[in-house]
């Protein structure tokens, strides 16, 4: 741990131990937030970013107290990114830098400071401070200049809000050394992603992004076919790798964020029918990679028939478990593992589905789960599959979400002594939703991004598959406007 | 005095029930006590250094409200306010958090295996060893020493420690409550001892060294240990420079165990079948997995490793969900049995964990070390091996030194003193090129935490050839 370069005297070094021990005394009555502590105490980085983050964490569980939500289960709000600093983390923030001195503090150690400042309201102070640090290093080359971008950009995308300034500091500054036309659209693709970009549906600042995008495409436009290539490969977007021109680039980047978000479009496609709807996704599709669209055959499910779903066990239907999807109903697969939700908490997925269901009371509800991960603790135990449903009720009874639970037995056979490992056999769910072996359903079951968030399939009153998502707050929304329409489609006066 | 070295069952159930006591808002309540002591006495140059007496206690208070997330507060006091202080954190950080509730996650009531009551892991004559005992000892080590002119260095320790965890009766018990959280008082000691003895010209080291969970046999064995580092360090004065190669060796005991750590604890079958270690076989396309070792000659059929925790020289501490039987890992060469975790063990229909060769023994040989010396034209004699380093995860090259005795034997004798080596060589090389192998005995492997379990090894010398050498070293 670095310390800072004027606490490094004896006689402060001692007042601090002093200071150190009375606050481990304090903390015998510890009280959330920890208002004992004295922050100016502070002697490095480390503890003043511990302290800002937990005073940012308070925050959330202030919220959680007063609205009974926790952050992360609804949809970001618009312009998250852009939030003012809370006042109690700006003043920890502030406490925290009380007698710094950040002239003094290593190069190493900048990573730490420049959001603390910028977080306790000292923005031009840590604009002056990068300036500084920038202004010792040689940027002769394009790749020292993108490195450089890389430094700024981490600190931009550390701090909330957003110190949009600094994407103008960088085009001004950097935008005219870069001698490659490559490398001078990579730096502005670094750049769009930073503001939001274009097609996002919520650009932190419209204007900027919009001068941005222009000047990137300007840029795009002017690249050889092998420098797309390379622009393809270096940004990971291998779908452009094929595109004649840099205005083709961008069509391709257009039509890939609208196939990503649902947009009006393919809603109105969708009031016109399944068909349309089908149609227009595949328009898209072969806008993204650039091929005629009756060359498009597989969109994912999207447009097939969802398969009945197949149970050893159902719990938890209202009236007849059978056939699901219901022919006449519009309805939302969830396929996941609920019973592992004690320790991996299955919040992220099950509270937005509950508030689809408490917007959409005619959407009707599967749950598709399986013994695998839970069976073979139980081998040759009949209940499993029994214990299985009924866990998946218990779940889904805390998160107050209504379901048809249909659990399936996941069988399998074992290698020979000594190995003797379980070979799984996939369950008719499995077979049936792969749809040729194009679809894993596998998918399903994953965790993703350490957090366990479900796949979603939601199919039309005729059992077309629509949609397929990870069901969370970020999906949330494309799920209800898709639901809307369909529920329009149904309503007897339209 | 020994009595209130470690906690008793009966101190255990009592902090539980004053920790009880003092919990408010209902829900559970469950603690994990360990304790552990430890008296130690270090020397060198014929003089004792230090000579301490240690202990601590550590008590894990866990507190799930009622609809409220697991809080756990850990503190070594024992009295009422610190315990107060304790139970009221971990009340607070349980509702910071919330959870579906109890009966959530889905292991079914598991199999859990207690202690055997006749388990060699506890000695009273360890945990009574009084500082005037060892420093007897430690003056009976050093006097042969000091009569030959000699420096001796050394450190000897006992300990014991004690673990138990306990819970709140769970009502309506659903899969999975309860079982992680308790588990019967289980208690254990160790005795260690090591020293080195050097000429004072600096030019001549020997070393001998043992451990066990009994006091008595390490004191028992004080004297011959003593006299084993003298001989070897008058044996290893004035040592001649060889070239590195390959050469046959005989590794003593000492020299064995040492070089098989990075074997033993390789022992892995999650690493196997994700594709990594030295006992992963083949990638097998018809299952999409990767095939382990399991079934397969790995060794020299004369190698058998195993554990038993009956076995009076092996004192284990057996986790509570472990298999609490014999287990053998290799038998007559051929890979049978790697650890895995309790999940994989349900997994495989087996309903425990295989927590690995924690402990182990290696077979006997029917050859004395006399006879290896005698039957070999040209190689060396190995003490011990020090400052080993894997190299290589899949193949388990290893890097090392030789340490406190090396000497040429030619033509069934052994003739000078040879200087110290680096080697660079597997364990699985070296199992598989075994010529010759004696009677196994217990050596020197001690845990090396404070309240840290059991970790014995007895092992034979073993006469391998081609043992590679490669680089010389200045190191006595």
């Amino acid at each position: 741990m670095r310390m800072w370069k004027y606490s490094k005297s004896l006689p402060l070094a001692l007042s601090l131990m002093v200071l150190s021990a009375e606050t481990a005394s304090a903390q015998v009555s510890f009280e959330w937030p920890d208002t004992a502590v004295e922050l100016s105490s502070y002697s490095d980085l480390e503890r003043c970013r511990a302290a800002v983050d937990r005073a940012k964490y308070m925050e959330k569980v202030r919220e959680f107290h007063t609205t009974g939500t926790w952050y992360d289960t609804i949809p970001s709000p618009p312009r998250q990114e852009m939030a003012p600093v809370p006042p109690s983390v700006r003043e920890t923030a502030r406490k925290c830098l009380v007698g710094a001195t950040p002239e003094h503090v290593e190069v190493e150690d900048h990573r730490l400071l420049l959001p603390l400042l910028f977080e306790a309201g000292q923005g031009e102070r840590a604009i002056e401070l990068l300036r500084q640090r920038l202004a010792a290093f040689d940027l002769e080359s394009d790749s020292a200049v993108l490195a450089a971008t890389d430094t700024v950009l981490r600190v931009y995308h550390a701090v909330i809000p957003r110190p949009l300034e600094l994407i103008d500091w960088l085009e001004e500054t950097y935008a005219s050394r870069i001698e490659s036309r490559l490398e001078r659209a990579l730096f502005y693709r670094k750049l769009m992603g930073a503001v939001g970009g274009t097609f996002s549906d919520s650009p932190l600042d419209s204007a900027r992004s919009y001068a941005i995008a222009s000047r990137a495409f300007l840029v795009i436009d002017s690249l050889s076919e092998h420098e797309i290539k390379e622009l393809a490969r270096r940004s990971g977007a291998l779908f452009l790798e094929s595109a004649e021109s840099g205005a083709e680039v961008a069509q391709r980047m257009g039509a890939f964020a609208q196939f990503l978000r649902v947009d009006q479009t393919a809603l109105d496609s969708l009031r016109e029918g399944t068909t349309a709807f089908i149609r227009h996704r595949k328009r898209i599709i072969s806008r993204v990679l650039g091929q005629p669209p009756e060359t498009i055959d597989w969109i994912g499910p999207i447009g097939h028939r969802a398969p009945e779903i197949e149970a050893d066990v159902w719990l938890g239907c209202d009236g007849p478990c059978g056939p699901r999807p219901t022919p006449g109903r519009i309805s939302l697969i969830l396929i996941g593992d609920f019973t592992n939700c004690g320790r991996m908490n299955c919040l992220w997925s099950l509270i937005p589905l509950r508030r689809l269901q408490e917007r959409f009371p005619e959407l009707q509800t599967t749950v598709m789960a399986r013994t695998r991960s839970s069976h073979e603790v139980l081998e040759g135990e009949a209940e499993a599959v029994e214990w299985v449903a009924d866990l998946t009720r218990q779940t889904l009874d805390y998160y107050n979400v209504r379901a048809a639970i249909a659990a399936s037995t996941y069988s399998y056979w074992r290698l020979p002594d000594p190995d003797l490992r379980p070979i799984y056999r996939e369950t008719a769910n499995e077979v049936n939703y792969s749809f040729d072996g194009r679809w894993v359903l596998e998918d399903g079951w994953e965790v993703y991004d350490g957090l366990y968030q479900f796949t979603a399939v939601l199919t039309d009153s005729d059992g077309t598959i629509i949609y397929e998502n990870k069901l969370n707050a970020m999906n949330e929304a494309n799920f209800a406007k898709l639901i809307e329409v369909l529920l329009e489609r149904e309503a007897p006066n339209t | 005095m020994s009595e209130t070295r470690i906690l008793t069952e009966a101190d255990c159930r009592e902090i539980f029930e004053r920790v009880k006591a003092l919990a408010r808002g209902g829900g559970e309540t469950a603690i994990s006590i360990t304790s552990w002591w430890q008296g130690e006495l270090r020397w060198a140059r014929n003089r004792v250094s230090l000579s301490s007496d240690r202990r601590d206690v550590e008590i894990s208070v866990t507190r799930t409200l009622e609809r409220g997330g697991r809080g756990d507060v850990t503190t070594n006091q024992l009295d009422d306010h610190s315990l107060e202080a304790a139970v009221r954190a971990a009340e607070r950080m349980s509702k910071l958090y919330h959870s579906p509730g109890r009966g959530f996650g889905f292991e079914p009531p598991q199999q859990k295996y207690p202690m055997p009551d006749s388990a060699p892991v506890w000695s009273p004559a360890t945990v009574g060893a009084s500082t005037l005992e060892r420093g007897e000892v430690a003056r009976s080590m050093i006097a042969p020493a000091e009569t030959a002119g000699l420096y001796s260095a050394g450190y000897l320790e006992v300990r014991a420690a004690s673990r138990m965890m306990l819970n709140t009766e769970v009502t309506d018990p659903q899969p999975g409550d309860g079982e992680y959280t308790q588990s019967s008082y289980v208690r254990w000691t160790q005795a260690q001892c090591s020293t080195t003895v050097r000429d004072a010209s600096g030019t001549g080291s020997g070393w001998a060294g043992l451990s066990s969970y009994d006091w008595d046999r390490v004191h028992d064995e004080a004297g011959a240990l003593a006299e084993r580092a003298v001989q070897k360090c008058k044996a290893s004065r004035n040592p001649v420079a060889l070239e590195p190669g390959r050469y046959t060796v005989i590794l003593e005991p000492q020299a064995v165990a040492d070089l098989m750590e990075p074997f033993v604890r390789s022992f892995d079958r999650l690493d196997a079948e994700d594709g990594s270690g030295p006992w992963k076989f083949t990638w097998d396309d018809a299952i999409g997995k990767w095939r382990s070792k399991l079934g397969l000659k790995v060794v020299d059929e004369r190698i058998t490793i195993s554990h038993d925790p009956m076995d009076p020289w092996q004192s284990i501490i057996m986790p509570r969900f472990d298999e609490p039987g014999p287990v053998t890992w290799i038998e007559r060469g051929v890979l049978k049995n790697l650890r895995y975790p309790l999940s994989t063990g349900l997994e495989l229909g087996r309903r425990h964990s295989l927590r690995g060769a924690v402990g182990y023994r290696i077979s006997s040989g029917d050859t004395s070390m006399e006879e290896m010396i005698r039957s070999t034209r040209r190689g060396l004699l190995v003490t011990r091996f020090s400052n080993l380093k894997l190299l290589d995860e899949d193949s388990l090259l290893t890097t090392g030194l030789t340490r406190d005795g090396l000497w040429l034997i030619e033509n069934g004798e052994i003739t000078k003193a040879v200087k110290n080596f680096r080697f660079t060589e597997s364990p699985l090389f070296v199992l598989n090129n075994v010529e010759q192998i004696g009677e196994a005995v217990p050596v020197f492997r001690p845990t090396k935490e404070e309240d840290g379990e059991l970790t014995p090894a007895i092992v034979p010398p073993i006469k391998a050839r081609d043992f590679s050498f490669t680089s010389l070293i200045d190191a006595v």
